[in-house]
């Protein structure tokens, strides 16, 4: 009897230890949720705000909000109007709604170069007021890196043509240039020939001036008829340089027009270096190193920790060979 | 009830799982340590300019924190794999930085940079120099808790070789030979042997030298040591030529010349090259 009394006594305090056990682990479980819950900002008071945009690509419940870098809400809600326009509705973080003026605009835009897509709220100039329940918000789309390039591509485009046009003018072989450059050179070579000639009769009239002044006159003569081929040569010049003249103009203002390109996109390059790339850049090495991170501490979290071999320091020792031979630090005395 | 402990379970496993916090310096510790561990495993694959790389980094991380035992351990290793590049001044400008101040640093550390600026300078064929250096380092070392005694037992008989003692040379090649036998360590046996062969290809005994050159050959490729077996090959040339087999000597040398060309190894193109020049 006793015995009996006394197992049926046992499986009561085990019934009651269970139950306990039982009230505990609910209530945690509880708690458990409760805190998540509160983590997830179930209780937290929001506010709504709207804007339309022309199309909802890039865009979807759920992702995030972000003000200055902070996650400060997220998409409610998209939906599509009669006339095609698309509806976003915000939640926002209510403790945000003073720094979030009503002129403030929404930007979609990308976290990094293989990031997520985010709406940026960009702030107006505070005269609105801060946003109240279902204050209509301005959306600009920002252009990416894909139309920068186009765009910087488009600018390219006519200075390549320009640079094409300016050579074919200048290398074709009937072309005023080369005509212009031709005749100067031949004259230049006429005048060479002259002076030259110009100059043995000098002489050669100095030299006989003394013997005889009957021939002075002869020479003279020869003397007047080469200057006045002289003078033709630099007739010739003068047209050549006219025709030089005249095609200056038209080089000048294709050049004029080709360095006017190279400015405009050079600005756009030192825009498109100094802004978006940088930034894309910085990005790219925030999620390499974040990723980086990652890795380092699933490497150190059970159960990975006892998988991966973890790294250990080594010295090279000295070798009589001068060879490489790495030995664990504690053992390298 | 089940669900409640399924929970309870992964509850239990996420803490255990989850990753203790670090604070700055352990992270910079760690970083100098995988520097290191990254830097030894592009060694064993041969990647010796990309472990040039890491060791300049986790040197770099251990200067801004003035860590003098990372410096040391760092200045060591880059030293080295400068040095298995053929690269003698930067290997100095790395010891540099201990041997200039050896107060901060542990005597193991300034005995290896002893020794390791003791063959440079033999590299550099500075004779006196590397006795300086040679005669610090052992002076530094104190077996049992010195473990470079074999090395720089091998590194006095290539010395002793260098300076023309080709007898001498190879008694203490047989003394380092015996001691890396007795610890087991297969490197210093080919260290050994090869200077056994040079010593003996000196002394006009070919067929011994051959013999002992072919051993080192075969340990230091099971090894696969691509600097060791570039200098045994450059060894067999100059015994065969000093033989006078111009063709043997010829293959030899071309040989190193393809293997220190795929280990980017300057110095020892520089002697196969020469080699050829001379086998012609």
């Amino acid at each position: 009897m006793k015995l009996g009394s006394e197992m049926r006594q046992g499986a009561r305090d085990i019934t009651l230890a269970s139950r306990i056990f039982l009230a505990v682990a609910v209530l945690s479980m509880l708690c458990g949720a409760g805190l998540l819950a509160y983590q997830q900002g179930v209780f937290t008071p929001r506010v709504h705000v709207l804007f339309n945009a022309g199309t909802a690509d890039g865009m979807n419940t759920g992702m995030a909000v972000k003000l200055v870098g902070f996650r400060v809400g997220s998409v409610e809600g998209i939906s599509v109007d009669n006339d095609l326009s698309v509806q976003v509705m915000l939640k926002i973080d209510a403790k945000y709604q003073p720094m979030i003026d009503a002129g403030a605009s929404v930007r979609l835009t990308r976290e990094a170069l293989i990031g997520a897509n985010v709406l940026e709220i960009r702030p107006g100039n505070g005269d609105l007021g801060p946003i109240q329940e279902r204050t209509v918000l301005r959306y600009e789309r920002e252009p990416s890196v894909e139309s920068a390039m186009i765009a910087l591509l488009d600018q390219m485009a006519p200075i390549v043509g320009d640079v094409r046009t300016i050579t074919a003018y200048l290398s074709a072989p009937e072309g005023d240039f080369r005509q212009a450059v031709r005749s100067v050179n031949l004259t230049a070579g006429s005048l060479a020939a002259a002076s030259n000639e110009f100059t043995k009769l000098i002489a050669t009239a100095s030299d006989r001036i003394e013997k005889g002044e009957t021939r002075v006159s002869a020479v003279l003569g020869r003397a007047e008829k080469l200057l006045e081929d002289a003078s033709g040569g630099v007739t010739l010049l003068n047209s050549s340089l006219k025709q030089i003249d005249t095609a200056l103009p038209g080089i000048t203002t294709r050049l004029e027009q080709s360095v006017e390109n190279v400015r405009v996109t050079s600005e756009a390059v030192r825009g498109l270096v100094t802004g978006e790339l940088a930034g894309i850049v910085v990005d790219a090495g925030s999620v390499i190193s974040d990723t980086s991170e990652v890795v380092r501490g699933a490497k150190r979290a059970w159960p990975v920790r006892g998988m991966v071999q973890p790294p250990r320091e080594s010295v090279l020792r000295l070798d009589g060979g001068g060879g490489l031979t790495p030995v664990p630090v504690d053992g390298a005395r | 009830m089940r669900a409640a402990l399924m929970l309870c379970l992964a509850l239990g496993i996420a803490a255990c799982g989850s990753a203790p916090p670090q604070s700055d310096a352990d992270l910079r510790r760690e970083r100098m340590v995988e520097l290191n561990d990254r830097a030894r495993a592009a060694v064993g694959r041969g990647e010796l300019r990309r472990a040039v790389v890491y060791y300049r980094e986790a040197l770099r991380i251990a200067e801004s924190v003035e860590d003098f035992r990372a410096i040391g351990l760092n200045s060591l290793n880059l030293a080295a794999v400068h040095q298995a590049l053929g690269e003698l001044e930067p290997a100095h400008r790395a010891l540099e930085r201990v041997l200039a101040a050896p107060s901060r640093f542990d005597s193991a550390v300034i005995g290896e940079a002893e020794g390791r600026t003791s063959y440079l300078a033999l590299q550099a064929g500075q004779l006196d120099t590397a006795e300086k250096w040679l005669l610090l380092s052992e002076r530094n070392c104190q077996p049992p808790g010195c473990r470079r005694d074999t090395a720089l037992v091998s590194l006095r008989a290539l010395l002793t070789l260098e300076r023309g003692a080709a007898g001498e040379a190879r008694k203490l090649a047989a003394r380092a030979l015996a001691a890396s036998r007795a610890q087991g360590n297969r490197e210093e046996e080919a260290n050994a042997l090869r200077v056994d062969g040079r010593a003996a290809a000196a002394l006009g005994e070919q067929v011994a030298a051959r013999a002992v050159l072919n051993q080192a050959l075969n340990i230091d490729k099971q090894l696969a040591l691509p600097h060791k077996i570039g200098l045994d090959l450059l060894a067999l040339a100059e015994a065969e030529l000093a033989g006078g087999g111009r063709e043997a000597a010829s293959d030899y040398a071309r040989r190193a010349l393809d293997v220190s060309r795929a280990t980017g190894n300057r110095q020892q193109q520089d002697a196969a090259l020469k080699l050829l020049e001379r086998a012609k």
